[in-house]
């Protein structure tokens, strides 16, 4: 992995190196960085903790909701578990087999979305009833939590509202939460564009359109492919969509682009947890606080 | 567990009856009404004094407004703030904004994601920053006078 690190290192200064400067954002964590979480040892939290902690945040919502005069249903963390992204490349035969690009899994999502209890609940609703709905849930204003991504993007939500509530009860620094939640959920984004401007990505993705071609596809990158497989009817049938997804995750395997892939991407999320450590603690320590009282809310007794 | 598995059944099979009941009674008239949608605003700061659109679909073409509009019927390239007012009730929650339309560079286009009730008060510093990176997707770009459509998604990763 160390060739790797000078480029990488390279990468993630010009990827945060975004117009707006990084040490504006740096100077608005400085309050983040007071209460140093150094001490606490990184530990992402398990799936089976992810679970619970987002049934424990979804019933304090109902229950909040239920105060306020309305009914809300407890959505499922994932509602299509089969769906998966594949931001560099399908690199799973039996997968692509199945779903192809996985159009049909959109097609399942928007459809579950169409006929859920909630949906259903809320389109019953007069627009005033909506809209005081939306006030109960969200707050009445997007102000009162604010956060900054790693390039000084800022983004607001109100510290009202059920969602806020919710989350106040389970991780009692809401402000914080808030702070942290939004730059742990941007670091996929950033890791990707690491990934996919990385000399190794490029240079097997060279080998994999080399593949591609000789099998009766000329696509210059994944990304390509992907475009014509999802771009649905007359454009792209069904077969046709799965003939290519096929062909991408066999070209993947073949080429090594597969294997590059998953090895830049483990590199860059190293190299991001590095570089936010403390952000990503501070988040991982509300999280582990909160284990026990979510706990109580999802098992209570 | 015994919880967890009763609110993914609940969540899959109960059906709900509006009672709605706790309606304010100063209800103010709204600007891209609290009615789950996405709203953009041709102004910073979701200033009301501009133009609006409001969606509660996915549309990938902003060239006309969706079940919401004021003082305008196209947002193609003009948003300057937006705000993500789904209520959680419409599954999925987090909202894709695009650079390119479908039909435009190879369906090719870098996206900007926006969470449940969040809000962006200055497009010029939200970038592009999810999906393929090269030359016409706008990624990393601003979104400011930038965003083209919009699609409903679980996850900011989803394309």
């Amino acid at each position: 992995m160390r060739r790797y690190t000078l480029i990488g290192g390279l990468m993630v200064a010009a990827a945060l190196a975004v117009p707006v400067s990084y040490a504006t954002w740096e100077a608005s964590q400085e309050t983040a960085r007071a209460s140093d979480a150094s001490e606490v040892p990184l530990r992402p939290i398990t799936p089976t903790e992810t679970d619970r902690l987002y049934t424990a945040e979804q019933l304090l919502v109902k229950e909040c909701m239920r105060r306020a005069g309305f009914l809300y249903n407890p959505s499922p963390r994932n509602p299509v578990p089969e769906h998966r992204n594949f931001p560099y490349v399908v690199d799973d035969i039996t997968w692509a087999r199945r779903h192809g690009y996985g159009s049909d899994l959109e097609e399942k999502r928007d459809r579950l979305a169409k006929n859920s209890a909630n949906r259903r609940y809320f389109e019953s609703l007069s627009p005033a009833q909506k809209s005081a709905v939306t006030v109960a849930m969200n707050g009445p204003t997007a102000k009162g939590l604010r956060a900054y991504l790693p390039n000084g993007q800022p983004v607001e939500h109100s510290d009202k509202g059920c969602t806020s509530e919710a989350r106040r009860k389970l991780y009692r620094d809401l402000p914080a939460w808030y702070r942290t939640l939004k730059l742990t959920e941007s670091l996929p984004g950033f890791r990707a564009e690491l990934v996919l401007n990385d000399r190794a990505y490029l240079k097997a993705v060279t080998k994999w359109s080399r593949c591609m071609r000789t099998n009766g596809f000329q696509y210059p990158t994944p990304a390509h492919s992907r475009a014509a497989g999802m771009a649905g009817e007359p454009v792209a049938s069904r077969a046709f969509e799965i003939r290519l997804a096929v062909t991408e995750a066999q070209c993947a395997a073949e080429t090594g682009l597969a294997r590059t892939a998953k090895a830049l991407d483990r590199h860059h999320d190293g190299v991001l947890r590095r570089k936010f450590h403390r952000e990503l603690a501070a988040h991982q320590k509300l999280q582990i606080a909160a284990l026990s009282r979510a706990g109580a809310i999802v098992e209570p007794g | 567990m015994k919880l967890i598995h009763k609110v993914v059944v609940c969540a899959t099979g109960a059906t709900f009856v509006p009672i709605g009941t706790a309606l304010p009674a100063d209800a103010a008239p709204e600007h891209c009404p609290s009615t789950g949608y996405i709203c953009a605003y041709d102004k910073p700061d979701y200033n009301v004094t501009g133009a609006i659109c409001g969606w509660f679909n996915n549309d990938r073409d902003w060239s006309t407004c969706g079940e919401y509009s004021s003082g305008t019927s196209n947002m193609l390239n003009k948003a300057s703030s937006v705000w993500n007012k789904s209520a959680g009730y419409g599954e999925p929650n987090n909202v894709n904004l695009y650079y390119n339309r479908p039909w435009e560079n190879g369906g090719l286009s870098a996206w900007a994601c926006i969470g449940q009730g969040d809000a962006w008060p200055w497009l010029g510093v939200r970038y592009f920053s999810w999906g393929p990176s090269g030359s016409g997707t706008g990624k990393n770009l601003a979104t400011q006078d930038n965003i083209t459509g919009h699609k409903w998604v679980n996850n900011c990763g989803d394309a």
